[in-house]
């Protein structure tokens, strides 16, 4: 026999006779299924699929109907139609069951059609619901309950369509390094924290109608709503402020990209694209997490597909090519060495600049291949100037934050260099101190090894990450760069001067050069020699050249190290700074006020001072807050004389001495005699020992 | 089965066979098997112990299955017999209703039993 398969029913019914009577009532139409009790109902339940409706005799032993229907709440058979049979047709009975949800009511003695077709009922009501069912699922995200991608895109297309009188806006937003949060938190946590987002943006949702909105993929969510700039600032504001305090220990930033709509009648994917792209340009700024869509970024995106399409082939035909910015020493003003920079002579395009191909190259990982091109070519440029008796200084190469993780990096760069027997000094490493600061113990030992093969390690745009001052100590690196840029953007003026001069001094002290990088203007220039930078690199001085013009320079230059320390440098700095207990005891042990002074540009400045010292004048510690500890508030005779006997004692390298009326702490000022003994130099200012003893008692 | 003494014994025959989707054969061997079914015994043993609630489940049960197999007669005397032993129960009241229940239960047995 053939024909569609008959519907089963699970008769739940402990007495055998009417079970019988119920499976002759049903069985022309139905496939049926007895259970004595809901025990044994639930067995079949999980060992039957397909069962279309459950009828229930409410009065029975083991698990009366009643107890099986608050069972079967939370079950996966919840949903089947279940039609409770009774002989009690009373109100309270009726309303209990119901509440418990069975679907329909059938009573004893059964009226077979009256029983059949509320049966049949039930089933067709609850395909019905299936099918809602499976439409809702179908249309929306399991997770969140928000509407997912598809819904989305067409429920924003109708309301394009219905609101074509207003602007719209699409924002999207998702959260940068999801993928680590969940791993950090369990991908449960990670699910509780998705609904929580969607939470959110129904919350804002809500408040802005006519508007859709929806989970999109993985962490992406986005909503439609008309274009107001201001409340889009602030919905922003909101989302960002709330997911971030979702859990303060981890950095849960979102980026947001809004896409103002031009055309309403444009796919909804290319909008939701558009808006991607601009959410795309706060990725990685920690302080940047909303961006409008701007046309160039498409343009960008074109251009990087031409850029990864045409890679390979630019570097088969040696389109990359080197181009050298000559570093000068700020002393002398001759240049001393460049940085190697790459070019890319396109057949087409012309000269680009390596913005705009370099993060594309760092996206897809070809720039390991662009860093050891450019390693070759500068040994072979190396080995060249080297057999024509040039006496080279040396150049700099740049490795990339991938290159850096190379477990392979000493072995291949010194491995390099040999195979074109290159001094390894000639060819120095610039490091990025962001991607150095990543992880600085793995780094640390990395760069330890380049220089135990003899490479000379640079620490690339310095104050750009996140390394403070006193990780200077702990980071074996022989060479600071620091990017004039550094001095640009907000901050009081003069500070981030007095910032810059404070690491320049400090590098000093520690015995590492600085070189400066962006140096467009005299004035730059002069601000940099007075705080003893040893190195510039900009514009001021060279662009980037072609290696030719290189050559051509330094044949005509010559090349010019800047001067180093003085030969007691170490000695000093290291008895100045040293925490050493040793110093401190005997620097304390004199019973006179002692201080060490720095003197340059005509100006005195204490670096350190001994307890007697800070007993008498009162001098806490801080530049400037005494007239002692600072020359740049002394105004008076006194002074002058001060400042000659530093000038005596600085010039001639010897010793000199003064008398004068000092201010001292809590009282008038006293006549004070001033021994000064030069110690030594840090760049150019002088170390001076200085030496006060009382020439009367107060009266 | 004669209609008539169908009627007489208290049963339904039509509305009966009508339940049976009108296959009289299979109404009429459950009718038979009626004669065999135990729950008038655990009536009549949780009546003579005074257990209202055992009495109660048993005369919902046999009135569920007299309803559907169209023992009138039977059944609403069980419709008064289970309302009176619903929730607490009043035992005094089922006591005295109880004779009426069993002298129909004998008559219908009767009158099956003699079909055979």
């Amino acid at each position: 026999m053939s024909g569609e398969r008959k519907p089963t029913v699970l008769i739940i019914e402990d007495q055998n006779m009417n079970r019988q009577i119920l499976r002759q009532i049903l069985g022309t139409e139905y496939e049926v299924l007895e259970a004595e009790n809901g025990e044994r109902a639930f067995a079949i339940l999980r060992e039957r699929d397909g069962i279309s409706a459950i009828l229930l005799d409410l009065m029975m032993p083991v698990m009366d109907g009643y107890t099986f229907l608050e069972r079967v709440k939370g079950t996966p058979y919840a949903s089947l139609p279940i039609i409770a049979v009774t002989g009690e047709r009373d109100p309270d009975t009726e309303q209990k069951v119901l509440n418990l949800g069975a679907w329909d009511f059938v009573s004893k003695p059964y009226q077979t059609n009256v029983l059949l077709l509320r049966l049949k009922n039930a089933i067709i009501r609850s395909q019905f619901y299936l099918l809602r069912e499976m439409q809702h699922a179908y249309e929306h995200d399991a997770l969140t309950d928000l509407y997912n991608r598809g819904k989305f895109f067409s429920e924003t297309k109708l309301l394009l369509e219905r609101c074509a009188d207003r602007q719209f806006a699409l924002l999207r937003f998702d959260i940068d390094h999801f993928h680590l949060l969940n791993s950090f938190w369990g991908e449960e946590e990670g699910d509780r924290f998705l609904r929580y987002a969607a939470d959110l943006l129904r919350r804002v949702g809500r408040e802005v109608e006519p508007c859709t909105y929806a989970r999109i993929s993985a962490d992406t969510f986005c909503l439609c709503e008309s274009f107001d700039e201001s409340r889009i600032a602030r919905q922003v504001d909101e989302i960002h402020e709330a997911l971030t305090a979702y859990n303060r220990n981890y950095l849960i930033k979102p980026s947001f990209g809004v896409y103002v709509i031009e055309d309403p009648a444009d796919r909804i994917q290319s909008m939701y694209e558009r808006a991607t792209l601009a959410a795309k340009e706060c990725k990685g700024r920690y302080m940047t997490y909303l961006s409008y869509y701007k046309p160039d970024m498409s343009r960008k995106v074109v251009l990087e597909q031409e850029i990864v399409n045409e890679m390979q082939e630019a570097m088969d035909q040696e389109q990359f090519q080197v181009y050298l910015q000559p570093k000068y020493s700020l002393s002398s003003e001759q240049p001393y060495g460049a940085e190697a920079l790459v070019r890319w002579q396109h057949p087409t395009k012309g000269l680009l600049s390596p913005g705009m191909f370099i993060p594309v190259f760092e996206r897809n990982g070809f720039i390991v291949d662009i860093d050891f091109y450019m390693w070759e070519h500068v040994c072979r440029l190396l080995r060249k100037w080297l057999d024509e008796g040039l006496n080279p200084a040396p150049v700099s190469v740049n490795v990339s934050r991938v290159n850096m993780y190379n477990p392979n990096l000493v072995s291949l760069i010194a491995g390099l260099v040999k195979r074109y027997d290159v001094p390894p000094s000639l060819f120095n490493l610039e490091l990025t101190e962001s991607a150095y600061m990543e992880n600085p113990d793995a780094m640390g030992k990395m760069v330890e090894a380049l220089q135990e093969a003899g490479f000379t390690i640079m620490m690339d745009d310095f104050g750009s990450g996140y390394s403070s001052l006193n990780n200077l100590k702990d980071i074996p690196i022989d060479v600071l760069k620091i990017d004039m840029k550094f001095l640009s953007g907000g901050g009081s003026a003069g500070r981030k001067e007095c910032i810059m001069a404070s690491v320049v001094d400090m590098a000093g002290w520690l015995g590492i050069p600085v070189i400066m990088e962006g140096v467009e203007t005299r004035s730059q220039v002069e601000f940099l020699r007075s705080i003893g930078c040893d190195y510039a690199q900009g514009y001021y001085y060279a662009r980037p050249m072609p290696v030719s013009d290189y050559e051509t320079l330094i044949r005509t230059a010559g090349q010019h190290a800047a001067p180093g320390q003085p030969e007691n440098h170490r000695q000093i700095a290291s008895a100045l700074w040293s925490g050493d207990e040793g110093t401190e005891l005997l620097f304390n042990s004199i019973r006179q006020p002692a201080a060490v002074y720095s003197f340059e540009n005509d100006e005195y400045r204490v670096l350190r001072v001994n307890e007697t010292y800070r007993a008498v004048f009162g001098y806490g510690g801080r530049p400037g807050e005494h007239a002692l500890g600072s020359s740049c508030e002394l105004q008076d005779d006194g002074c002058d004389q001060l400042k000659e006997a530093f000038r005596t004692a600085a010039s001639a390298h010897g010793q000199s001495a003064c008398t004068c009326l000092l201010p001292v702490a809590g009282g008038p000022e006293r006549r004070m005699r001033l021994e000064l003994q030069y110690w030594g130099a840090n760049k150019n200012a002088a170390v001076l020992f200085a030496l006060f003893s009382e020439t009367e008692r107060p009266a | 089965m004669d209609r008539q003494a169908c009627r007489d014994a208290g049963i339904n025959y039509e509305e009966g066979v009508a339940r049976f989707v009108g296959n009289a054969e299979m109404y009429e061997r459950f009718l038979g098997e009626f004669v065999n079914d135990g729950t008038f015994a655990e009536l009549e043993t949780a009546m003579k112990a005074g257990n209202v609630k055992d009495a109660f489940a048993a005369a919902h049960t046999l009135k569920g299955l007299t309803g559907n197999l169209s023992l009138d007669a039977l059944y609403k005397k069980l419709v008064v017999l289970t309302d009176s032993l619903r929730g607490e129960g009043d035992l005094a009241l089922a006591k005295t209703l109880y004779p009426g229940v069993e002298r129909e239960y004998r008559a219908v047995l009767a009158f099956l039993s003699s079909q055979k």
